[in-house]
């Protein structure tokens, strides 16, 4: 092909470079990335994008993998999880697409990796400023339990209009003496959009409020992209004398590692492994329970 | 040899496929993620000619966005610069009030008020813009605050004062404009709609809290 | 560093990833070849297309092979495969009336212009299962095959095709000719809408909402309509069949460099126009108005679902909630995918829950100890003022 064949189009030009594993198109790829950028510029807004078919169906993780996959350059390394875990056959099966697709690095090591994708759950590892979170989202409008109608949805979000929000969670409260939202509590972005926190549980969420990096929400089956910037306020919706309550169960703590027990002056995430004699707790987190047993910070 | 055959030869250097494509947006995310922080661009390929600017729709539009290259001093040098973008990305050149991209090649404090910014409903219609400057040292003094901003600080992007304070009086996040700013040291810099910018005389006059 | 294969569910995903290729391979049955598909299973492989949205026969029979006949899964393959292809142009719209019709039934009128051409249907065919000899049927395929390739003029799918131009005149011309029909052409016709490129929402325009039809699981919209029909919701009423048409329709595209258009191919298409009789309030009751329905391949009961709601909707002006329910919930792989997706593990989701349980167990249990049956009224935060909600509807 010579740089002025008149048979050849530009945009042709612009499409050779297919290498062809590639599970996106150079285009599709721009469109993802515009849908991120401005997503970026308006925190916890749920910008509508194409949203591509993928090897996966939808609802098992395509919104996350397309950002993935239109973010991953020749520099990164990859961590996937889901359920806090890195072996789980999702997130096996997600990290074999990308890897085998892109060529892509990957590591179960939170520090290591340069992107990490996950469903329902956040690492226990604090994530620093040279980190990506991209996170795989079923359902990402918050207000579906308050409002059905999409073009009303729309209204209430672009007028802050979150009154009903409040009425429910208010019922609820007096309803049931404690606020039952379970995971994907609505938090308030940046003081202007309430956000669904895709379901990760309440005990994430902290993580996601000022931190230093940079998290994107990506839900493929209903089209939307959105984002927490670094340095940005994510604030739980509750009232001033209901304090946000995170997920504890008093004298839970991992089996393994002794994450939660008094002495070892840690907390993280706990999972249940029911047992006829009562059941056991573990760590969702899976390589960091494992970095705490054999780094041997595990008093014993 | 003619304009056309120019822009063609000059957009072969200028056409970002794969890692090229992928390196330019992840540079250009990630100073959108933090305001005001100035980064280097990755080495390319594109003739020298081109000003960095044009990376802006190079690295993001296609066949279903459109642009349009402002730039008043030099006819010759905007023209050829929207000719590459078009040849380069297959996008479509449009009027400032309806293009995806706005590329801003002199600094005309008159482009803020000219491009789209998007409406309440539709955020997302709020342009793209890329300016070229020559040097970010230079420029009014702003103080900027804002997600992705730990703490709020006071810098100089190469940008006038006229510039910035039309560029603040149309961001009313969620709607506005999302500004990455090129200068001649192959570093970007990026104000999305969501900073908020303090030109500095103005927030003498107030005080800095 | 390389690839990091965390154990377990790689190696669990690889087995079974296997189990499936050997079975599929080893089947105790002869190969299943393409034109197996493609020639003698063509409801499907056009349903499959239509689904998927890319007219490809050849990997739309690759696909339902793949998939072992799950339609939705084979419209899944091939729309994951259109995604790593790119889009490098758009094509020039084709005249529905450049339809070449293969079939052509109009239930409106006993006489119409042009023909009534039953063609290829299986409306008429006794709903018999056929219990016949297998050889004997194989050896009739054989023997018909070849003489097709003999004579192929005597071929009657070949000349279930053969109207003569100019292209048979549409029922709505003749409405439209004597004034039986409103005018709802427009010349201000936007460029059609590309559901691939954008993210469908309520208010978006006609051509994005015909094109999710177009593309709808089948049983979907089929049930949609018939939900409306006999069901709670009942947004339309039952129409006239104008048009039923089955045919070619050409497919183009203007040479990047000279402008000039060129002819790639064609895809069969199914073409419906319903007639409503309109009985509105605001309505004009002195004429008809027609719905549209136009769908991939031989698929006419999609085709006539979709021309009935395309009416529906223009008649409701978006007010019922059927608009939403067309475009958010008749995907196919929109709706099993989110389906499905419950089998992912969810261990976290329901960790939370039941800490949730336990906690409204634990604050009864404080204020009956309390003797207190209700919580206090709670108080509302800075973070609520934000959001600017009136004081009185959040504190009683």
């Amino acid at each position: 092909m010579t740089l002025l064949d008149p048979t050849i189009s530009p945009v042709a030009l612009l499409a050779a470079d297919t290498s062809s594993r590639e599970l996106l198109d150079e285009f599709s790829k721009r469109e993802i990335r515009r849908a991120v950028l401005t997503a970026v510029a308006v925190p916890g807004y749920q910008v509508p994008f194409a949203s591509r078919e993928m090897p996966v169906a939808r609802g098992w993780g395509s919104g996350g993998l397309q950002i993935t996959l239109a973010l991953v350059g020749p520099e990164d390394t990859v961590k996937v999880i889901d359920q806090g875990e890195d072996a789980g056959v999702n997130a096996a099966n997600l990290r074999r697409l990308i890897a085998d697709t892109t060529g892509v690095d990957t590591t179960t090591v939170a520090g290591e990796a340069t992107i990490v994708q996950t469903r329902h759950r956040v690492p226990e590892d604090a994530l620093g400023d040279d980190q990506i979170l991209v996170l795989q989202v079923p359902v990402p409008e918050p207000l579906r339990g308050v409002e059905r109608d999409m073009t009303e949805l729309r209204r209430m979000h672009a007028e802050g209009d979150y009154a009903r929000m409040w009425v429910s969670l208010y019922e609820d409260l007096v309803r049931n003496g404690v606020i039952t939202q379970t995971t994907g509590y609505p938090c308030l972005v940046g003081g202007r959009y309430v956000m669904a926190t895709t379901p990760i549980p309440r005990w994430d969420i902290p993580k996601l409020h000022r931190s230093a990096h940079l998290s994107l929400f990506g839900a493929g089956r209903e089209k939307r992209i959105y984002a927490v910037p670094p340095h940005t306020d994510v604030e739980p919706l509750t009232f001033d004398d209901v304090p946000f309550e995170v997920e504890r169960t008093e004298g839970a703590s991992c089996h393994r590692c002794g994450a939660g027990s008094p002495d070892s002056g840690v907390e993280s995430f706990l999972v249940e492994l029911p047992g006829t004699e009562g059941g056991r707790w573990v760590c969702s987190d899976t390589d960091w329970c494992n970095r705490r047993l054999s780094s041997g910070m595990v008093a014993r | 040899m003619s304009a056309a055959i120019d822009a063609i030869r000059l957009a072969s250097t200028a056409r970002l496929q794969g890692s090229a494509s992928t390196v330019v947006f992840r540079v250009l995310l990630e100073a959108l993620a933090r305001p005001g922080r100035p980064l280097e661009l990755p080495e390319l390929a594109m003739d020298p000619r081109l000003p960095n600017a044009l990376l802006l729709p190079l690295a993001l539009a296609d066949l279903g966005t459109s642009f349009w290259v402002h730039g008043l001093y030099d006819e010759r040098e905007r023209k050829l610069a929207a000719d590459v973008v078009r040849e380069a990305t297959g996008a479509r050149l449009a009027a400032p009030n309806v293009a995806t991209f706005v590329v801003c090649l002199d600094g005309d404090p008159s482009v803020p008020s000219r491009v789209r910014i998007g409406s309440e409903l539709a955020p997302e219609a709020g342009v793209k813009m890329a300016v070229q400057v020559e040097n970010f040292a230079t420029g009014a003094p702003i103080s900027i605050t804002g997600p992705g901003i730990a703490e709020a600080f006071i810098t100089t992007v190469g940008l006038d004062r006229a510039f910035l304070k039309a560029l603040r009086n149309r961001n009313q996040p969620p709607v506005g404009i999302d500004t990455w700013v090129f200068d001649r040291h192959h570093r970007v810099l990026a104000l999305p709609r969501s900073t908020r910018i303090g030109v500095v005389d103005d927030v003498a006059r107030e005080g800095v809290n | 560093m390389g690839y990091v294969a965390a154990r377990g569910g790689t190696e669990a995903i690889a087995a079974a990833e296997e189990l499936v290729r050997r079975s599929r391979l080893n089947a105790d049955a002869s190969w299943l070849e393409l034109d197996q598909l493609t020639e003698r299973l063509r409801y499907l492989n056009d349903r499959v297309m239509g689904e998927g949205g890319l007219w490809a026969p050849q990997l739309a029979a690759r696909a339902i092979r793949q998939a072992e006949g799950d339609v939705i899964e084979a419209a899944h393959l091939l729309r994951a495969h259109r995604s790593t292809l790119p889009r490098l142009c758009e094509l020039i719209p084709a005249d529905a009336d450049e339809l070449r019709p293969l079939r052509r039934i109009v239930p409106a009128f006993r006489e119409v212009p042009g023909p009534q051409l039953l063609g290829r249907t299986l409306d008429y065919t006794g709903r018999l299962l056929d219990l016949g000899d297998e050889d004997q049927a194989r050896a009739a395929a054989a023997a018909a095959t070849a003489a097709a390739a003999r004579h192929p003029e005597d071929d009657p799918a070949e000349n279930a095709g053969a109207t003569e131009p100019p292209f048979p005149e549409r029922l709505l011309d003749v409405l439209r000719r004597t004034d039986l029909a409103v005018d709802r052409r427009r010349d201000d016709d936007p460029e059609p809408t590309d559901i691939s490129q954008v993210a469908v929402r309520p208010g978006i325009g006609r051509s994005a909402v015909l094109s999710v039809m177009a593309r709808a699981e089948t049983g979907a919209l089929v049930n949609l309509w018939y939900r409306n029909i006999l069901g709670p919701d009942n947004h339309l009423h039952e129409v006239t069949l104008g048009e039923v048409r089955h045919g070619e329709l050409p497919i183009r595209v203007r040479h990047p460099r000279t402008g000039n258009p060129v002819l790639l191919g064609h895809l069969r298409a199914t073409e419906v126009e319903a007639i409503e009789d309109l009985d509105g309030a605001d309505e004009d009751r002195t004429r008809f108005d027609v719905g549209y329905g136009l769908v991939a391949g031989h698929n006419e009961r999609k085709a006539i679902a979709m021309a009935n709601l395309d009416i529906a909707l223009h008649r409701d002006h978006s007010d019922s909630g059927l608009e939403q329910s067309v475009l958010m919930t008749t995907d196919g792989l929109d709706a099993s995918g989110f389906l499905e997706h419950l089998k992912l593990p969810h261990y976290v989701t329901f960790r939370s829950m039941i800490e949730r349980k336990q906690a409204m167990r634990t604050d009864r249990a404080r204020n009956e100890r309390k003797g207190r049956r209700h919580h206090p009224a709670p108080v509302v935060t800075p973070a609520a003022e934000q959001a600017a909600v009136p004081a009185g509807e959040v504190t009683p």
